[in-house]
């Protein structure tokens, strides 16, 4: 065992106002060590953010208070500092990186001038010091052109970019201790692959240890020495990763690997998932905290918190440790893996179908965004169609064109035979009734000012003339239909958790028993145990009501799981076309397998004898103003030819069902 | 149940409250309230200062200042609210109009307010009043047209601000007619905001009227209104300040109570 | 950003021939024969008013009228006075110097004020100091501008002595009714730095500023403050139009000589050439303003620049 870095120990945060005292961290201790990798795992609410900040004593200015504990780093301990001499070890001894790059830059300074501020104030070096060192990190970091780069600010970078130009600066003044925040979950699969592997290298060259906060165990399997895994406000268990991923121990770790939905995962199992939410901080169980979700929760599980108790394998605080394993446990109402009837029907079909926004400059120039560029392909009666992208391929686009909440601009899209690509509003409402939508924000999604009975209601009102109380009592058994209480029907949104207001909204789309469900990232605001319980949900509602999904999503895994057909977008443009666990066992183009090989995954992570590098893509989507000629994939591109750039391709067939459009596929 | 703490904002709040119901009781009933009749001249007794038996002392007509300042409580407060509810209806609906069609409507509507607000408020009201014959219409007239250019432009940003939510999508992608989304959904969202601008805009609009009445536009009247008593007490200051003084300090304290209220409601809509 | 700039004065032409419009229409046609501004309709005799409508050109179609009315103001000439027959621009001109004057310095010291206090307010967030400000911002935005001026006289000028109470002449003549205009408006100007620093204190970027080790006097005031410009920005525009609408106010009360005087005399004397010279004069300083306005945000805030 190396000489510890940074010692947590029996550390306590509270926030205290005028109404509440509330205690966040609850006596949680680790250690870090030099050039060692540890990762806070938790879903939202955990307090692995807030033990983050805690570290940097930035808790402070936030509101919180360290109530007890300490924070030993090399020896002395922070949490008896004064702000001052916090200040110099901030950015000099510990660094940190957070979750939004494009929030966390001062969007009125240049990247430059924000990196230099930062050695200028550790270290006696000169403007012109600091600037060459400021331009070899952002090399370092990958970024081209670094003297341009420099003089840029943050809104004319992308957030790839700007999370490269974010660790330049927090390894500016070679810390030993970086902390990150969520580094890369408001960035595409692609670019989070390419961060990743950048702080893995940086990590080995400045040996520094690293603090990793992340909610997907995904990278934290890719990532991590040590895995601590918190729930609401106390570590659950920590240990070495690959124990962690092979032997969980505490049923919340065990219940989080059995939700997460691999790309290997069987689909047509259920999804498993734990039961309930997070609980409030203002309302903590007594016991162990975990006790009202746990499958296995005994009656001194509801009475005495287990301490974190060492193990062989690790440490971990649960009252039946051994006893218990989530794994036995069988998943509720598996599904009877029921080949669907092969039908032909198409629900939609969409020929060549194109939207352009067009932006006139000064003096009349043109600058057109191409957001979905000639796009074919038609979606089958009773099956979930996926679409994969990275932002900015035009996903979202589509499926608004496909509900007419925008007109194409060229081309023609067919709903269960009827042409509605040019209908007027009148003759639309008609077809609206058939297709409703599920967006990735729920609370946005619904007014704040009605009631949820009211709110499920809304389109039953729009379309059927019924009395009060039929009305009432229909919105009363969709409710019970998502799995929600009755009572639901007089709250409001507000008083509801994240997953329960995704059901309202779903509840809210099966109102008028529509044949067609868009479902835009419906799932991708959720916490994992919590997205399990919807996928799973919108699955029994397929079966029962006959719905066609089409189910819009960033993560590959979980769009894997729900899809019959997945098709690729990039670009605005779709690239390949085939049935889902055909095409990520065959992916055909080649940005489809950059994509897949994207993806941090808990099995892949010790698949072999050593870590496997993550092998991303290079480069960023460019952007739709200004597509690359020939096959707008040919600049990221490893197998790229003279051709590609010269030709675009078109979606061919290369297998049953399987199209892609590639040069180099026969 | 919570125990309930009153913060000093919220004392301020119900002072403020109560400042203003006395005003309006003022306005209502003021025979109830002053002392003496607003007309009655006590020649005996002019320009007398503050004394217990005249509390704002007495003007130059042998007036109880006090007695006067509480009747014209009903022109000032008639003035305020009808140039409130004039200006924020028609700026209200031209700025969620605009905001909720958008497009060339929208584009004409900035235009027309852009024009409207190069000419500074009170610029414009004198303009609008001294176009017209002193009268209380003419000054609410002048007060409420300029001040469109806030109410609409308030209104519109709510309401664009709220058209981009998602669950207006969900509305549209539902069905639901847009009439029923601009009343049920919009409006009931957008209000409280503009409520909150109504509220500021009533202490503004006593403010601008005193100003009009101070520059001779005000009503010219047996019982003068707040704006038009300061305005006279003015020539007195050097031997009478508290013709000039008193007033002062009630429209100070009105327009204050208001403010204090609205900031309050603001605070209560918008928690941050 | 030249061609911003151009699109943008284009625009302001238009809004400034829309605001001609405005005025022309709301001295000409809103209820009541402009004439009757001039004589009293009960001693008049119909033939001297027609004789005079003549006179004056009102006689002419409204139309007419108002493409005459532009033609002139293109050539610079913005009519006569009707009581003092002087040529209208020359009037605004000669007062105008004494206008600007009173509002450049009730500027500074109102922006000066409203973002020292605002920022300070903001600091010590409810604290002592920033319920004081508050308080104090919220009583100058309460008070008829025309009684601060008044209450000033009356403690500066009758009671203590200190300060003349009117005229137009030299430095101390310009204090009283600069304090006056600056402090009304430095209230609005602390209310909106605070809380667009309090929003401001609350952005992610404010977490890594501090991450960096840099101390929370640095943050305020190069970051912070710098951000809190942008909307204030805006605001203090308003303010420079307000104030030119306060002068009006402040010019009777202080009795100087100025533009604001002369309309409000103007007003009294139903002299429209004169008020419809300044208030359309009024306008295009407006116009500069915003522009000016416009061009320095695209100075401070880097996502205008770029649009």
């Amino acid at each position: 065992m190396s000489e510890k870095l940074l010692s947590v120990s029996g550390l306590n945060v509270e926030f205290v106002n005028k109404r509440h005292h509330v205690n966040v961290i609850d006596g949680i201790s680790f250690d870090i060590s030099a050039g060692e990798t540890v990762c806070l795992v938790g879903e939202s609410g955990s307090g692995k953010s807030v033990t983050a900040k805690t570290v940097m004593r930035l808790i402070e200015h936030e509101g919180g208070r360290i109530a007890g504990g300490n924070l030993v780093f090399n020896g002395d301990d922070l949490a008896q500092y004064k702000e001052k001499a916090v200040r110099s070890i901030r950015g000099d001894r510990i660094a940190m990186v957070f979750q939004e790059p494009m929030a966390a830059f001062d969007p009125v300074f240049t990247i430059g001038k924000q990196i230099t501020e930062c050695i200028r104030r550790h270290t006696k070096q000169t403007v012109a010091q600091a600037n060459a060192k400021a331009v070899d990190l952002l090399r370092r970091v990958g970024i081209s052109e670094p003297e341009a780069r420099m003089k840029q600010y943050p809104n004319e970078l992308s957030g790839g970019m700007l999370q490269r130009a974010m660790i330049a600066m927090a390894l500016s003044c070679e810390p030993d201790i970086l902390i990150a925040d969520e580094p890369t979950t408001a960035l595409d699969v692609t670019i989070q692959a390419q961060i990743l592997n950048l702080l893995r290298e940086l990590k080995r060259e400045f040996n520094m240890a690293v603090l990793l906060i992340t909610h997907d165990l995904g990278i934290a399997a890719e990532m991590a020495d040590r895995v601590c895994v918190m729930y609401a406000g106390r570590i659950v268990e920590n240990s070495a990763t690959e124990a962690i991923l092979r032997r969980p121990l505490h049923p919340y770790t065990q219940g989080l690997l059995r939700s997460v939905t691999a790309l290997n995962h069987d689909k047509n199992e259920k999804l498993y998932s734990i039961s309930g939410t997070i609980p409030a901080l203002t309302e903590m169980p007594e016991g162990c905290r975990f006790n009202p979700r746990c499958p296995f929760a005994t009656d001194k599980c509801r009475e005495a918190e287990p301490p974190l108790e060492t193990r062989a394998l690790g440490s971990v605080a649960c009252w039946r440790t051994g006893e218990v394993n989530v794994s036995s446990l069988p998943v509720k109402g598996v599904d009877a893996a029921q080949e669907r009837e092969e039908s032909a029907e198409k629900l939609f079909e969409v020929r060549n179908v194109s939207r352009h926004y067009v932006a006139r400059g000064f003096g009349g120039a043109k600058n057109v965004t191409r957001a979905v560029d000639d796009v074919s392909f038609d979606i089958i009666k009773g099956e979930t169609f996926g679409l994969v992208g990275e932002s900015g391929s035009g996903k979202s686009t589509l499926g608004r064109l496909l509900l007419r909440l925008e007109k194409v601009t060229s081309g023609e899209i067919r709903f269960d035979g009827r042409d509605i690509t040019n209908l007027k509003s009148g003759e639309l409402r008609d077809t609206r009734r058939h297709m409703q939508a599920i967006f990735q924000d729920p609370y946005g999604s619904m007014d704040p000012r009605w009631r949820v009975g009211k709110i499920v209601e809304e389109p039953l009102r729009a379309y059927e003339k019924l009395e009060n109380s039929k009305i009432r009592g229909r919105a009363a058994e969709l409710l019970e239909l998502v799995g929600l209480d009755r009572a639901a029907y007089e709250k409001f949104p507000h008083e509801f958790s994240g997953g329960q207001r995704q059901r309202i909204c779903i509840a809210r789309a099966v109102a008028l028993s529509s044949k067609f469900i868009l479902a835009d990232e419906a799932v991708s605001a959720l916490d994992v145990s919590v997205q399990a319980q919807i996928v799973n949900l919108l699955r029994e509602l397929q079966e029962k009501l006959g719905l066609t999904y089409l189910f819009i999503a960033h993560s590959l895994s979980v769009v894997r799981h729900v899809s019959d057909r997945i098709g690729v977008m990039y670009l605005g443009q779709l690239v390949e076309i085939a049935p889902a666990t055909e095409l990520f066992s065959h992916p055909a183009h080649p940005y489809t397998r950059g994509l897949i090989a994207s993806v941090p995954s808990v099995d892949n992570a010790f698949a072999g004898e050593t870590r496997r590098e993550l092998t991303p893509l290079s480069g960023e989507i460019p952007s739709p103003m200004r597509p690359p000629s020939g096959c707008r994939f040919h600049p990221r591109c490893p197998s790229a030819t003279a051709r590609c750039s010269e030709e675009s391709p078109t979606l061919r067939q290369c297998g049953s069902g399987h199209l892609a459009a590639c040069h180099n596929i026969s | 149940m919570k125990k309930l703490k009153l913060s000093l904002s919220d004392a301020l709040a119900v002072i403020s409250g109560l400042f203003i119901a006395f005003i309006l009781l003022c306005a209502i009933a003021p025979g109830f309230v002053a002392p003496y009749s607003p007309t009655y001249m006590n020649v005996a007794d002019l320009l007398q200062a503050p004394s217990l038996t005249h509390l704002f002392g007495t003007d130059y007509f042998g007036r109880d200042v006090f007695s006067v300042v509480v009747y014209g409580s009903r022109d000032s407060l008639i003035i305020g609210v009808a140039s409130v509810l004039t200006g924020g209806i028609i700026g209200g609906i031209l700025g969620a109009l605009a905001g909720f069609i958008g497009g060339v409507v929208d584009t004409i509507f900035n235009r027309f307010i852009e024009i409207l607000m190069t000419i500074p408020g009170i610029l414009l009201a004198l303009a609008i009043a001294a176009a017209l014959r002193p009268s209380l219409f003419s000054i609410v007239l002048a007060i409420s047209v300029s001040s469109i250019p806030q109410y609409s432009r308030v209104m519109r940003g709510q309401v664009i601000s709220i058209k981009n939510r998602p669950y207006i999508t969900v509305s549209n992608s539902i069905g639901t007619r847009g009439a029923v989304i601009f009343v049920k959904h919009v409006l009931l969202n957008s209000w409280s905001p503009f409520l909150v601008m109504a509220t500021l805009g009533l202490g503004s609009s006593i403010l601008v009227a005193s100003g009009l009445s101070f520059l001779g536009l005000g009503i010219i009247k047996e019982i003068p209104d707040w704006g038009t008593l300061l305005s006279q007490g003015r020539g007195y200051l050097v031997v009478a300040h508290w013709i000039c003084t008193f007033p002062g300090l009630v429209i100070t304290a009105f327009v204050l109570a208001i403010n204090i209220i609205g900031d309050r409601l603001r605070d209560v809509i918008d928690p941050k | 950003m030249a061609g911003v700039v151009i699109k943008k004065i284009l625009t302001s032409l238009v809004v400034l021939f829309g605001a001609l419009v405005l005025v022309f229409l709301i001295m000409n046609v809103l209820p009541g024969d402009p004439i009757f501004s001039i004589v009293d309709p009960t001693t008049t005799s119909p033939e001297e008013i027609a004789a005079l409508k003549h006179e004056l050109g009102m006689d002419k179609p409204l139309g007419q009228q108002f493409v005459e009315y532009v033609i002139d103001i293109l050539h610079g000439d913005f009519g006569k006075s009707r009581a003092s027959s002087e040529p209208v621009l020359a009037l605004i001109l000669k007062n105008l110097p004494k206008t600007i004057e009173l509002t450049v310095v009730s500027v500074v010291i109102s922006v000066t004020l409203g973002i020292l206090l605002g920022i300070l307010s903001a600091v010590f967030r409810n604290r002592v100091l920033d319920t004081v400000v508050r308080v104090l911002s919220l009583i100058t935005i309460s008070m008829p501008t025309f009684w601060t001026g008044v209450l000033f006289i009356l403690l500066f000028s009758v009671k203590l002595r200190w300060l003349p109470s009117m005229g137009s002449e030299g430095f101390r003549t310009l204090i009283l009714p600069s304090v006056t205009l600056g402090i009304v408006s430095s209230g609005v100007i602390v209310r909106m730095v605070r809380n667009s620093a309090l929003e401001i204190i609350n952005e992610p970027f404010i977490v890594t500023l501090r991450a960096k080790g840099l101390a929370e006097r640095t943050v305020m005031l190069r970051h912070v403050l710098r951000n809190v410009m942008i909307p204030t920005i805006t605001v203090i525009g308003l303010q420079v139009t307000n104030m030119l609408a306060g002068s009006v106010i402040i010019e009777t009360v202080f009795s100087r000589q100025g533009i604001g005087r002369i309309i409000s005399t103007a007003i009294m004397a139903r002299d429209i050439p004169i008020v419809q010279g300044v208030v359309f004069f009024s306008a295009i300083i407006c116009v500069v303003v915003n522009l000016v306005v416009d061009v320095s945000y695209a100075i401070i805030d880097p996502r205008v620049r770029r649009a």
